[in-house]
């Protein structure tokens, strides 16, 4: 079975773009599109991996990652965070928040995917090349 | 000499000036008029000496007519004798009609002479010489000469008396001016007090107090009027800048919003040309790749140009906050060169890096230190077409030195100042061909000093460039850190 990946992302563009890439490499997709919801699908889906956007309406990605984090049961679900250049900070605040990663927005879609196969080096599907 | 003495007298203080103004009127005004009167009153008092000489000789002459009339001799001299009841009386001669002395009287001490003559009295001594008329007729002359002692302690006594009341006035003259000198001085040194009180503590809501309604009121009207306009133009300028720091604000907020905004539709465009060039979306044919390649390099262009003046638009609108650690500056050193060291073999460039030994540990924030250097070093490389590239980092007085030296074209000493202001290279035509945002070195020269050091060029044309930055290793030991 493919692994699965949660990605909380608000920006329509940005959801598509991520869905290509992670698709393309055997991932199993699923959505949220906002703080709340994202909570709510890692506490029904228990994904493998969560792709946190920080800037999120709602409640934004520092409490989203603080309540996952809070439960004994999604506990070590590893967290990458995408932050945003314009904050600065925001790198130092994701790892406090407890995600184990962060990649930078605009983020190169090679160097997110690297990032992800540090957490998940089970990957059953090679990138067709 | 009375010009210098006047200039003198110039530089002297108000209070002095006004107690020597009216001691010195005092003083002439005396002189005069005490000459005056003792002149007036020696001449009458001559005069009176004169007439009383004259009628005591008349006197006499009139008693003599009869020792005359009788050719007494003895009786004329016993009468001339009784002179010596007037000790100022030097001598007497009584001489007939034909000139030939009949009798005489000389005082028993006379030296005849006396003191120096004085105002043209002869040889210090009064002389008349009635002529003795008897029955309509003269029939002699009598000589009388007197001296002058009387006259002389009179001048004496006088001259006494005038330096004594000259003296005990002047010494009232200067008591009372320098009392009276006080209600011109005091307001004029208040307001000098005042003036000076207000340029060394800048309090421009100082008032100097008026307390007469004379010149000097009018002086102080027009000083504190004056203070009121400049604590009035104050006010507005104030104003002013508090307008302009809130439009600057809004400016920048807004050039950090747009960069913002600007930067997630930027994210689609390179993330997707990525995976179009990562064959996501099926095998792509040599030419269109070369295109992605170009897309690509103008995105990130593009991108570069946004962070940039996102980076500056954070620096001055205050909001660009670093965030030190303990940093090694050998480490952020070697990175940059390791990143950019194939662009400089792709050039044919040396790159080589001279650390001195023991640095010491620093504290900063090791990602904006990064930049700066990468900025350094990335131009270097870019403007140098043959030769190398060197970055050394000494350490004196507890702040590393980093310098960045090419052998490029150089920058003109003219330039050296222009090159770190706002979209300036040192050839504007350079920009285009060398790519480049125009911001970096401004960026870099900005968090140089947000970290308390200094950046500058040493160069000139035709022999390369060195960049030159001081940082202080532990900014927090040092005073000063913003």
């Amino acid at each position: 079975m493919s692994q699965r990946i949660l990605m909380i992302e608000d920006h329509e563009e940005n959801r598509r773009l991520l869905r290509d890439l992670l698709t393309s490499v055997g991932y199993q997709l699923i959505e949220a599109v906002n703080g709340e919801e994202g909570v709510t699908m890692a506490e029904t889906h228990r994904p493998d991996l969560i792709l946190m956007d920080i800037a999120l309406p709602g409640f934004d990605g520092y409490e989203a990652t603080r309540r996952i984090k809070a439960q004994p049961g999604l506990r070590h679900i590893p967290i990458i965070a995408v932050t945003s250049y314009a904050m600065s900070g925001d790198d130092v605040k994701a790892l406090k928040a407890g995600c184990n990663a962060y990649v930078t927005k605009p983020f190169s879609p090679r160097a997110l995917l690297s990032t992800i196969r540090e957490y998940l080096p089970r990957a059953d599907s090679e990138p067709p090349s | 000499m009375g010009g210098s003495g006047l200039r003198a007298f110039r530089d002297v203080s108000i209070k002095r000036k006004l107690t020597l103004t009216t001691l010195l009127t005092c003083t002439v005004t005396l002189l005069l008029a005490g000459a005056t009167y003792v002149t007036y009153d020696l001449v009458t008092f001559r005069g009176d000496m004169e007439r009383d000489l004259r009628t005591m000789g008349e006197i006499i002459g009139a008693n003599s007519a009869a020792a005359l009339t009788f050719d007494d001799q003895r009786r004329a001299t016993e009468i001339l004798s009784s002179l010596n009841r007037n000790p100022s009386i030097l001598s007497a001669y009584l001489y007939k009609k034909d000139g030939a002395q009949f009798a005489k009287y000389e005082r028993s001490d006379s030296s005849a002479g006396g003191k120096a003559g004085l105002l043209g009295w002869g040889e210090g001594s009064l002389e008349v010489s009635p002529t003795i008329i008897f029955q309509g007729e003269t029939i002699a002359t009598l000589s009388i000469r007197s001296d002058l002692r009387s006259f002389y302690s009179r001048l004496v006594r006088y001259t006494t008396i005038g330096v004594f009341v000259m003296l005990v006035s002047l010494v009232i003259g200067f008591l009372l001016s320098s009392r009276l000198q006080r209600t011109i001085s005091e307001p004029i040194l208040h307001l000098a007090d005042t003036a000076r009180v207000i340029s060394e503590q800048k309090d421009f809501a100082v008032r100097a107090t008026k307390e007469s309604g004379d010149e000097v009121g009018l002086l102080i009207d027009g000083f504190n009027e004056m203070l009121t306009q400049i604590q009035k133009r104050d006010a507005a300028l104030i104003e002013k800048g508090k307008q302009l720091e809130i439009l600057n604000r809004h400016k920048s907020q807004f050039l950090a919003n747009m960069s913002h905004e600007l930067r997630t539709p930027m994210n689609a465009i390179l993330g997707y040309t990525e995976l179009i060039q990562d064959s996501i979306y099926g095998a792509v044919p040599q030419p269109i790749q070369d295109v992605l390649a170009r897309i690509d390099k103008s995105g990130r262009h593009l991108l570069g140009l946004i962070n940039d003046v996102l980076d500056l638009s954070k620096i001055e609108a205050g909001q660009l906050v670093l965030s030190p650690s303990d940093a090694s500056m050998q480490d952020i050193v070697y990175g940059v060169v390791s990143s950019l060291e194939s662009l400089a073999t792709e050039k044919g460039l040396g790159l080589t890096v001279a650390l001195a030994p023991d640095l010491p540990a620093g504290r900063f924030d090791e990602r904006r230190m990064t930049q700066v250097l990468l900025n350094l070093v990335g131009n270097a490389i870019k403007f140098t077409d043959a030769g190398e590239v060197r970055v050394t980092v000494t350490v004196s007085d507890g702040a590393f030195n980093v310098s960045v030296s090419d052998t490029g074209p150089g920058i003109s000493p003219a330039s050296h100042e222009k090159i770190f202001e706002e979209f300036q290279q040192g050839d504007t035509s350079s920009t285009r061909t060398k790519g480049g945002t125009g911001l970096g070195l401004t960026i870099a020269k900005r968090i140089v000093e947000m970290h308390a050091g200094r950046m500058w060029v040493e160069s000139s044309l035709g022999s390369g460039a060195t960049f030159f930055f001081t940082l202080p290793a532990r900014p927090d030991a040092a005073e000063g850190t913003p």
